[in-house]
């Protein structure tokens, strides 16, 4: 980034920041891994379905309902790496005292986890999703056609369900900073997405927008919330 | 000179307890201050109160001449600072802490960054992560780090710690370094007089979070008096002599057989002979310096020495 533009667009650049920090590559590989265990689940063993898929709907929620509670706990490992450990080893203290809001330094922070989330989310919906249509193009175990309406409901339910797992991940971000706790950060969105389940498998789709929209709202709101009073805290 | 940090009647209060009270500093450019107290006088909580990282509870903070508000980042630009433990992203190497922390201050020269790295004696480190580093290391690291971004104003919160007596001196010398060259006006806190007296130009005693005494270090030599001390045998009766035959009235008993006398003009030839004839025993004579810990501890203790005024730089 050049220089004007750090100056311009300071978020973007401890966004930028954020991300040289983090260090993703033992996450990037855990996220691979599970793509991959995912593709057999999913696809090659028909998550666990004794008869298989009878229609690509079905089989599509399944990928759906695994990827979000996938991911939405990788992104809560992030969330503990990227805030809860900073709080942990005191290098928060650090941020704070550089010439920047706090408020902006933990925006830059929940940008980028949301980011994580979504594309991560997105990835793995359509790398699993791929496997499958492929797959059934040779073996044809799903006795019905792949339509493009069918493609198009699927990627418009994967955005949702993206942003739903950006929405979730805000959730247990305020969770864990309550008590700035990482087993209730990584343990918030596993049980959010077992009590949710039915919505990945029953839900049309405009109860699906409904309920991601309704995701996110709860998020931004939790996080709005977990930045007020934030510039004129003591920190310890 | 003007003042580069100015506290005026800051009050901190904290889960309903008192950390700081009334506190008044005044830290002039160019100087180096020493901030002496024992451990939990209040020095690093004024520590982070200045580097905004504590909000005061009343009082005001001026920096560079400005108030210090949450939202002054133009004086958090201008200066660094050294916390006590300090703290870094362990799993980066010395230069990828020192670049991050130079892209967050805004300050972006890779030759200051160089420069830094090599005045502390890290710039072979390259590829070692912080983790596997020395106390003492990190601490220089901590300095360097401080010193990438060239701040005019230089915060070290008991820098000594962890170091061994050589890294003690080689600090000494690096921060006069840095002040007599780079005009950097260094604030450090300590609780051991001996690690600053030598390095202060001011010297501002904190104990139970209030300002017992500011003072520069100059009027202090120039007032640390000479006194003899002499052993007797008898201290009660030696001091009735002094008293009463030698008409000396500036002396102070010790202890059973011990007494400084701060009156000047005494001989101690006539003194010993004087204490002799009259029947006392005297185990030893010795001229001696009232040292700055003493005169110190005596400040702390009694609230002042009276022959140095309390404020004596001008406010």
């Amino acid at each position: 980034m050049k220089q004007s533009t750090k100056e311009v667009f300071p978020l973007l650049h401890l966004i930028q920041l954020e991300y040289k920090r983090a260090q993703l590559k033992t996450l990037v590989f855990s996220s691979m891994l599970a793509i991959l265990i995912l593709i057999f689940w999913c696809v090659i063993n028909k998550s666990g379905n004794p008869v298989g898929y009878l229609n690509y709907r079905d089989a599509f929620a399944e990928i759906h309902f695994y990827v979000s509670a996938t991911f939405s706990i990788i992104t809560a490992i992030l969330i503990t790496k990227v805030v809860l450990e900073e709080y942990r080893n005191k290098t928060i203290s650090i941020l704070f005292a550089y010439p920047h809001p706090r408020r902006r330094i933990l925006l830059a922070k929940l940008i980028f986890i949301s980011m994580f989330a979504f594309v991560t989310t997105v990835i793995a919906s359509v790398g699993i999703g791929s496997a499958l249509v492929i797959q059934n193009d040779y073996i044809h175990a799903i006795p019905e056609e792949w339509t493009s309406s069918m493609l198009l409901e699927e990627v418009l339910r994967m955005l949702l369900f993206a942003t739903a797992t950006v929405g979730i991940s805000l959730v247990s971000y305020y969770i864990g900073m309550l008590q700035k706790s990482v087993p209730a950060t990584i343990l918030t969105p596993f049980i959010i997405n077992l009590i949710g389940s039915g919505f990945y498998y029953n839900g049309s789709l405009w109860s699906v927008i409904l309920i991601s929209i309704g995701w996110v709202l709860v998020g931004l709101i939790l996080a709005s919330i977990s930045l007020k009073n934030i510039e004129k805290a003591d920190v310890q | 000179m003007s003042n580069i940090i100015q506290m005026t009647k800051v009050n901190k209060i904290s889960n309903g307890k008192e950390i700081i009270s009334n506190l008044d500093m005044h830290v002039k450019q160019g100087e180096i201050y020493g901030f002496l107290g024992p451990n939990g006088a209040g020095k690093t909580t004024t520590m982070r109160m200045i580097t905004n990282l504590i909000q005061p509870t009343s009082g005001t903070i001026e920096l560079f001449g400005q108030l210090l508000t949450p939202t002054s980042y133009e004086s958090l630009k201008r200066m660094g600072s050294v916390m006590e433990y300090p703290i870094f992203y362990e799993n980066l190497t010395a230069y990828e802490n020192v670049i991050m922390h130079c892209e967050y201050m805004g300050f972006y020269d890779t030759k200051a960054i160089q420069e830094a790295l090599e005045w502390t004696g890290l710039a072979d480190t390259k590829g070692k992560l912080v983790k596997y580093f020395s106390l003492g290391m990190k601490q220089r690291l901590g300095i360097a780090r401080a010193i990438s971004t060239k701040p005019e104003l230089l915060i070290l919160d008991e820098p000594t710690n962890g170091l061994d007596p050589v890294g003690i001196q080689e600090l000494r010398d690096f921060c006069q370094k840095l002040n007599r060259e780079f005009g950097i006006t260094l604030f450090i806190s300590s609780h051991l007089l001996q690690e600053i007296d030598h390095l202060a130009d001011t010297i501002g005693v904190i104990q139970n979070g209030k300002m017992i005494k500011e003072v520069s270090m100059s009027q202090v030599r120039s007032q640390v008096r000479d006194y003899i001390e002499v052993v007797v045998t008898d201290s009660k009766k030696a001091s009735f002599i002094l008293e009463t035959k030698m008409k000396i009235t500036n002396f102070k008993v010790m202890d059973g057989s011990t007494i400084r006398i701060y009156q000047s003009g005494v001989s101690p030839i006539d003194l010993s002979k004087e204490l002799i004839d009259n029947g006392i025993g005297l185990a030893s004579i010795i001229k001696k310096e009232l040292s700055l810990e003493e005169f110190f501890l005596e400040t702390i203790h009694k609230g002042g020495v009276p022959s140095v005024t309390s404020h004596p730089i001008g406010i």
